[in-house]
Parts: C-alpha cells; sequence; structure tokens
C-alpha cells in the first residue's frame, strides 16, 4: 500500500476504523510511514470532537425580521432602510467634500477659499466607503459576476489616481488644486458604490 | 415536497418564516464555521434565506428541502469569498482583532468548544475544506468544484487541517 | 432586429392559429409568449418598469393609457402589470439576474414620469415630457425629446443622450456618455469611459468629469454660468465660441495645456495653471475651471 491510498482510506474513515480487508496493508504502510501515522493521529484525534459539534447554532438575534424586510413582494416596495440611511451618510460627507471643492473652483484662486481640512474629510470618505462596500456585499447576490467584475476594475481606477493624488500632495502639501483632486476621487468612489448599490437593490 | 414548503413557494411568507425557523440554526452554524466572523455568519445567514426565497420557484422536491437549502447556503458563503472588492475594503478598515474573539464567544457550549475555537482559528482555505468535509459530508470532488481548487489541494489541505486541529485541541 | 422578430413572430402566430390568444399559442410549445397590455393612465402618472431581463423601448403619446407590446421568452420570468390610473407598475419578474431575450414596446402619456431599471439590454426612451429616471447594469440607455429631467445611470453601458432638459445627470462607470443637446444643469460623469458633450443650448451649471477617459465639450456658457472639468489622466478638449465671455482656469499638473483662444497664453509651463479672461467685460461672465492630475487640456473655438 502507498500514501495515496492510505490517504484515501483515512479519508473515507476518519475515525481509522479500515474495513478488514485492507486494514492489514494499512497497518503494515503505518508501520514504515512517519507522515501517514501523523495523519492517522490527527484523524483520530478529530473525529470524535467532529461528531460531538452541535449540528444547530442559533443565531445570537432572531434574523427573521430582517430576512422579512429584505423579501417583500415584488409589488409592494421592499424598505430600503438599511442602503438609504448608510447612502445618506455618504452623501452627507460628498457634501462636506464638495462643498469646500465648489467653492475653490467658483473662485479660482486659491488661498481665498477656505483650505479643506484633509486628514478629517479623509476619514470621512473612509468610512463613508467602508459602509457602503459592507452594504454591498449584503446585496452582492443580486449582482451578477460581470457587473462585479465591472465594479472592480473602475475600482481600481479610481484608487489608482487616488493614490497617485495623494503621492503628489504628500510632496507638495497645502496646494489646493491638489486637494480638490484628490477630493474629487473620494467623491467618484463614494459614487461609483452607491450607484452600485442601488442597482443591487431590489424594488 | 411537504406543505410547508409548497407554502412558502407559493409566496406565503409566514410558511417561509416557519423554514427559517426551523433550518436557521443549521445554517447559522455552517456560516459562523467557514467564516469564523459572527457578524458575517449573521449577513450571510439572511443572504442564504433571502436567496432561497428567490430561488424557490426552482425548488422541485427532488431532495429533502434541506439538503437543498444547505447546498444553496455553501454557495452564498463560497460566491461571498470571491467577492474580490472585498479587497478595495483593506484599503480603508483596518484589521479587525476582536473578529477571531467574537467567533469564539459564540460558538456553542460544551464539548465542542475547544474544536470550534480551533475550526475558527485555521486558515481560511483548510477551514473551508475541513468543514465541508468533515462536518458537512462533502467529497473532495465537489470541494474542488465549489471552491474552484484541484481535488489534490483539497485532499492536502484537509489533512493538513486535521493536523493542525489536533495540535490545538491536545494542546 | 426587435422587428425582424416580432415580424417572425406574427408569421408564426397567423400560420398556426389565427385567432388564438398568447395561451394558446404557449400550449402550441412556442419559445416565446405575446404580451398585449392597455391600461388607462392619467397624462402626468408615474410608471415605474422594472425589466430584469430584456430590452425596453418607451415612446410618449397622446393618449390617457399605458400599452404594453412584446415578447417573453419562456424561462425569462413572468410579465406584470398592474395600478391605478396615477401609478403603474411593470416588469419581468425573474430569479435570474438577467435573461434575454424580452423584448417590450411600451407607450406612456407624454408627460408621465418614468422610472425604469434594468439589466443587460438597450433602453431607448423618446417623446417624454416628465421626469425621466433609468438605470441600467449592462445595457446602454438612449433618450431623446425633452423630458423635464432626466437622469441615466449605467454601470457598464454607454449612455446617449439627445435631449433638452432643465436637469441631466448621466452616470456611467465603464460606458461612454454622449450628450447632444444639453443645457441647463448637467452633470455628466464617468470612470474609465469618455465623456462627450455637444451642446446645441446654453449651458447653466456643468460638471463632466472621467477619471482615465477623455472630456470633450463644445458649446456656450451661459452668462455667470460655470463648467467645471475633472480628470486624473483623461485628456481633456473644450471649445467654445470665440466670443465666449468667461473667465478660464486651466491646470494639468502632469500634462500640457495648449490654448487656440484669443486673450490667453497658447501654452503654459507644465503644472502652471492657464488663467485669462476673454470675452467682452467681466462683469458676469462664465467661469470655466479645468483640473487634471496628468491628463493634456486643449482649449480653442468652436
Amino acid at each position: 500500500m502507498n500514501c495515496e491510498r492510505a490517504r484515501e482510506l483515512l479519508d473515507r474513515w476518519p475515525a481509522g476504523l479500515i474495513p478488514a480487508g485492507e486494514a492489514e496493508a494499512f497497518d503494515q504502510h503505518l508501520a514504515g510511514c512517519a507522515a501517514c501515522r501523523e495523519d492517522r493521529a490527527a484523524a483520530t484525534a478529530v473525529a470524535p470532537a467532529v461528531a460531538a459539534l452541535p449540528e444547530r447554532i442559533e443565531p445570537p438575534r432572531d434574523l427573521w425580521p430582517d430576512v422579512r424586510r429584505r423579501i417583500g413582494r415584488p409589488l409592494r416596495r421592499t424598505p430600503r432602510w438599511r442602503t438609504m440611511g448608510l447612502a445618506a451618510a455618504a452623501a452627507i460627507a460628498l457634501v462636506a467634500g464638495s462643498s469646500a471643492v465648489t467653492l475653490h473652483f467658483a473662485r479660482g484662486r486659491p488661498g481665498v477659499a477656505t483650505a479643506p481640512r484633509i486628514p478629517a474629510i479623509e476619514a470621512g470618505y473612509a468610512s463613508a466607503t467602508a459602509d457602503l462596500l459592507r452594504a454591498l456585499d449584503a446585496q452582492r447576490s443580486h449582482l451578477s459576476p460581470a457587473t462585479i467584475a465591472t465594479l472592480e476594475r473602475n475600482l481600481a481606477v479610481i484608487d489608482a489616481a487616488i493614490a497617485e493624488s495623494r503621492a503628489a500632495l504628500a510632496s507638495d502639501p497645502g496646494n489646493r488644486d491638489l486637494e480638490a483632486l484628490l477630493l474629487a476621487g473620494y467623491r467618484q468612489k463614494v459614487a461609483l458604490l452607491q450607484q452600485a448599490t442601488r442597482l443591487a437593490e431590489r424594488s | 415536497m411537504t406543505d410547508l414548503v409548497a407554502r412558502a413557494r407559493d409566496g406565503d411568507e409566514s410558511a417561509f418564516g416557519d423554514l427559517y425557523r426551523t433550518h436557521a440554526g443549521r445554517v447559522y452554524a455552517l456560516c459562523l464555521r467557514l467564516e469564523a466572523d459572527a457578524a458575517r455568519a449573521e449577513e450571510l445567514t439572511q443572504d442564504v434565506f433571502v436567496r432561497a426565497w428567490e430561488r424557490l420557484g426552482s425548488f422541485r422536491g427532488e431532495s429533502a428541502f434541506g439538503t437543498w437549502l444547505y447546498r444553496l447556503a455553501v454557495n452564498v458563503v463560497l460566491s461571498d469569498r470571491r467577492a474580490a472588492w472585498r479587497r478595495a475594503r483593506r484599503v480603508f478598515t483596518a484589521e479587525d482583532p476582536s473578529v477571531h474573539e467574537r467567533a469564539r464567544d459564540t460558538a456553542g457550549a460544551g464539548l465542542a468548544l475547544d474544536l470550534e475555537q480551533a475550526i475558527a482559528a485555521l486558515p481560511p482555505g483548510a477551514r473551508a475544506i475541513f468543514v465541508l468535509h468533515d462536518v458537512e459530508g462533502y467529497q473532495h470532488g465537489e470541494i474542488a468544484t465549489l471552491m474552484g481548487v484541484a481535488e489534490g489541494t483539497s485532499k492536502t489541505q484537509l489533512f493538513r487541517a486535521r493536523r493542525l486541529l489536533r495540535q490545538a485541541l491536545e494542546r | 432586429m426587435p422587428l425582424a422578430r416580432r415580424a417572425l413572430a406574427l408569421t408564426l402566430a397567423i400560420a398556426i392559429a389565427p385567432a388564438a390568444a398568447p395561451g394558446v399559442l404557449l400550449a402550441q410549445g412556442l419559445p416565446w409568449q405575446r404580451i398585449d397590455r392597455r391600461m388607462p393612465a392619467d397624462p402626468h402618472a408615474s410608471i415605474r418598469i422594472l425589466d430584469l431581463a430584456g430590452s425596453i423601448r418607451v415612446t410618449g403619446w397622446d393618449q390617457d393609457s399605458v400599452s404594453i407590446s412584446g415578447t417573453v421568452p419562456r424561462g425569462a420570468g413572468q410579465f406584470y402589470a398592474g395600478g391605478s390610473r396615477t401609478g403603474i407598475k411593470l416588469g419581468i419578474e425573474t430569479d435570474s439576474l438577467g435573461a434575454p431575450g424580452v423584448e417590450l414596446d411600451v407607450r406612456v402619456p407624454r408627460a408621465a414620469t418614468v422610472w425604469i431599471k434594468s439589466s443587460s439590454a438597450t433602453v431607448t426612451l423618446g417623446g417624454v415630457e416628465g421626469d425621466v429616471d433609468i438605470a441600467t447594469v449592462s445595457g446602454d440607455i438612449r433618450v431623446e425629446g425633452a423630458p423635464r429631467r432626466v437622469s441615466a445611470e449605467a454601470m457598464d453601458g454607454d449612455i446617449e443622450l439627445t435631449t433638452r432638459a432643465a436637469v441631466t445627470r448621466a452616470k456611467t462607470a465603464g460606458g461612454t456618455i454622449t450628450i447632444n443637446g444639453g443645457g441647463g444643469d448637467v452633470t455628466a460623469s464617468s470612470v474609465s469611459g469618455a465623456v462627450r458633450y455637444t451642446g446645441a443650448h446654453k449651458l447653466l451649471v456643468g460638471r463632466l468629469e472621467s477619471v482615465s477617459g477623455t472630456v470633450t465639450f463644445q458649446g456656450t456658457v451661459i452668462r455667470g454660468g460655470t463648467l467645471a472639468i475633472e480628470t486624473h489622466d483623461g485628456p481633456v478638449d473644450v471649445r467654445v465660441p470665440r466670443d465666449q465671455a468667461a473667465r478660464f482656469d486651466l491646470t494639468s499638473f502632469g500634462g500640457a495645456v495648449t490654448n487656440a483662444l484669443a486673450g490667453g497664453d497658447p501654452v503654459v509651463p507644465k503644472g502652471k495653471p492657464l488663467r485669462f479672461t476673454s470675452g467682452a467685460d467681466d462683469a458676469g461672465g462664465a467661469t470655466v475651471t479645468v483640473r487634471t492630475f496628468k491628463g493634456n487640456v486643449r482649449l480653442g473655438g468652436s
């Protein structure tokens, strides 16, 4: 008997109780093979514990109200409280960021507009992005693999742009135009995720 | 097909609610063991039942409803893993060290507690293969298809998982 | 192509059972079901179309009703339509993520508000004067006419708006946006696709952006109005009438900025802004701002 066959047997009988026909050959192989001995020891140690695992683990809270909210019916609108709330939060971050940008554009002259506070705004976008990604995860069964691929591809384009803008801003801090470009990248990321979330919603 | 399933299939939400109550524990256990993250497991459990509701139209009763449901659950959890935009999430969200804490806290009490903790601590690939093979009873060929790995990889990972678990249990 | 399919369906229908209802056709084993519905609707009715499974053509007409005709392939899903005179909802209920082959032709009152959510095929809309809101995943969107407001969103599809609306919103991730007409309040945003604006009507507030795609603008900005264009590395091409009164502010950090209008330098050193005012006076001229990280910017006359 070789290792492959021995492993196959252990696969079928993880408790190590090999049937009579092959038991002897199995024992002989193990006598001379440390690796397979270890595999059997592992299998026999684990198998009883696996058998004792509970078949059910009740979720810490009743999920039925949320499930029911999500399933709804075709002619009745599924409440979008969860994604609406998160999209609203993202929108607030958007406004906070973009109003500074709009002001800058309107004035057209750096130094006149109030400087956006980059770290605070970045944190706001980071949090909005994380929330949206979570919400999107929850809805991913409503998106096809092709859509997910498109989303990923375009997120990568935006992330690359954000990274470049950040790097440039790091070597020229306080440059209002670069700040505006960086914030534009964040805004586009949030907007793209919001768009994907809207598409994934059933209504 | 049982009467309950037939009614749920026809759109009876409260019948589906009864099905939820019957099967939620099993589905949650599966999600929790595969994900080792209680919050994720809750979300995934919801996803599974929402998906099941959407797909009920195509359930023909060739297998028991539970079998069909748990199969769907495995698909939901594994395709969740494949959603690669979670890579993007790492740009902004810090690694949450309490994830493993949560897995331990919510695993069932009793003799099996150590094993649940040990499973949660396995590397994700090995953990999935172990749960699917030894706990859920899938064959290597099926696991290979489900996870998009070679059958040989599935076998190797299984044995690796068992060794790691044994070490953890006998500590 | 829809025309050919409908013709085929008609030919088969006549050949098999001239007076048959759709159900009979289905029973004959034909691979599709014909839809033919008519529902009364108020002039300003709200129409929601959830066609997750195919292509849609929506046209405004002068009747106080909504008519729906088309074909649904077997297995594509279940067609439904319901509601009241003020609000109608119709679509294809399907458990898949977008089965192909459904074709719907919907007529709605001209002044209706139309909301469409589609999955993978083209949405074509024309002759509607209410608010229009269309979202697709990979389908293209084509809108014509003069809706009050138009909003078009596609993840991967192209958007073409040949419209005159008070407010225009176009958003896509991978597709291109082409706006012919425009005017008023326009925002067009793509991530990796091009944004092309050719304005026949004066722009009040415009925002055109793409991360890596080209942005081209040709049109006029009203006095006191603003045009803001942003890309990361996409090229920018702006053409305005030579007598456009505006303050121009163009910056590319890593690309070249060239100008063919009078009143400003023809070229500036990389990273330096090109700023100048052109036109009769600077009391209330427009503001045209272009920001790009490393795209090339060209400003010229149209």
